[in-house]
């Protein structure tokens, strides 16, 4: 069982690096709001872990309000968020698909 | 049998991870936000299901899983709803690529929309020319015709992002 738990910690950390690096550069608001869930689920996915593997299950209620919490921030942010895309700040990703699709 | 459950369990538990890390991956790679959305809600939906499965297998008792049926009915409900709300958010705000999109029905609602906007409320655009100027460039992309269409403003729009 330990080889679980620490197959999952490395496999969570992976997903917390690559969902730290879109939160902080991520080009809009709604990247943030969709790696800031994705943070959530992970913060989960530890706690499961984590019951788990101590035999204990009293932070379920915690799982609760995580997901409550999580899904009423992002559909708060993204009801306000009322910016318009700005062309500056285009990514290389974004004129990458325009090529794409320009070739299709 | 013992046994079996435990790899079962630990099983669970490393599919569930998984989906996390297949959901950090989308999220660094895809290129806008209608992509990420679709890789952010797997490890919300599928990811948490395989999880709270293993802590049904490890736990083994009642007043867990109803527990464990709450969160799941709680997550079921609540995901696509929040989702749903970034993606119409998203789109309206023109956070896609228009060269993905085969087609795109929304284009003219979502133009004419805005212009409403825009004149029930002029002080909420700040830079009116700037804004009817990316409009115009949009609204080439979406035509949807044919790539020929697309490729045109490209050039012109990449110069406009240097600016």
């Amino acid at each position: 069982m330990i080889g679980v738990v620490i197959a999952c910690g490395i496999i969570l950390s992976l997903a917390v690096v690559g969902t730290i690096y879109r939160l902080a550069k991520g080009p809009s608001l709604l990247d943030r709001v969709i790696a800031t869930d994705v943070l959530l689920a992970i913060v989960g996915a530890a706690i499961s872990v984590d019951m788990v593997y101590r035999d204990s299950y009293e932070n379920l209620t915690l799982l609760v309000v995580v997901a409550l919490v999580g899904f009423m921030g992002s559909v708060t942010v993204a009801r306000f968020a009322n910016n318009k895309r700005d062309p500056g700040e285009e990514s290389q990703d974004a004129g990458r698909a325009r090529g794409r699709g320009g070739d299709a | 049998m013992e046994l079996f459950l435990e790899i079962l369990t630990g099983f669970c538990l490393i599919v569930g991870c998984l989906m996390s890390l297949g959901a950090a991956f989308g999220i660094v790679r895809f290129p806008d936000v209608l992509a990420r959305l679709h890789a952010g809600a797997k490890p919300q939906v599928f990811g948490l299901f395989m999880l709270l499965a293993g802590i049904a297998l490890a736990a083994r008792s009642w007043t867990v899983l109803a527990l464990l049926c709450l969160i799941w009915v709680l997550q079921i409900l609540a995901i696509p709803v929040s989702s749903h709300m970034v993606g119409r958010s998203g789109f309206r705000n023109k956070h896609f690529q228009p060269g993905y999109l085969s087609q795109n029905d929304l284009a003219e609602l979502v133009e004419r929309m805005n212009e409403e906007n825009a004149e029930e409320d002029p002080d909420a655009v700040p830079q009116p020319g700037r804004g009817a100027e990316a409009a115009d460039d949009y609204s080439d992309g979406e035509t949807g015709e044919a790539g020929s269409s697309e490729a045109a403003p490209a050039p012109e729009r990449g110069g406009e992002g240097r600016r």
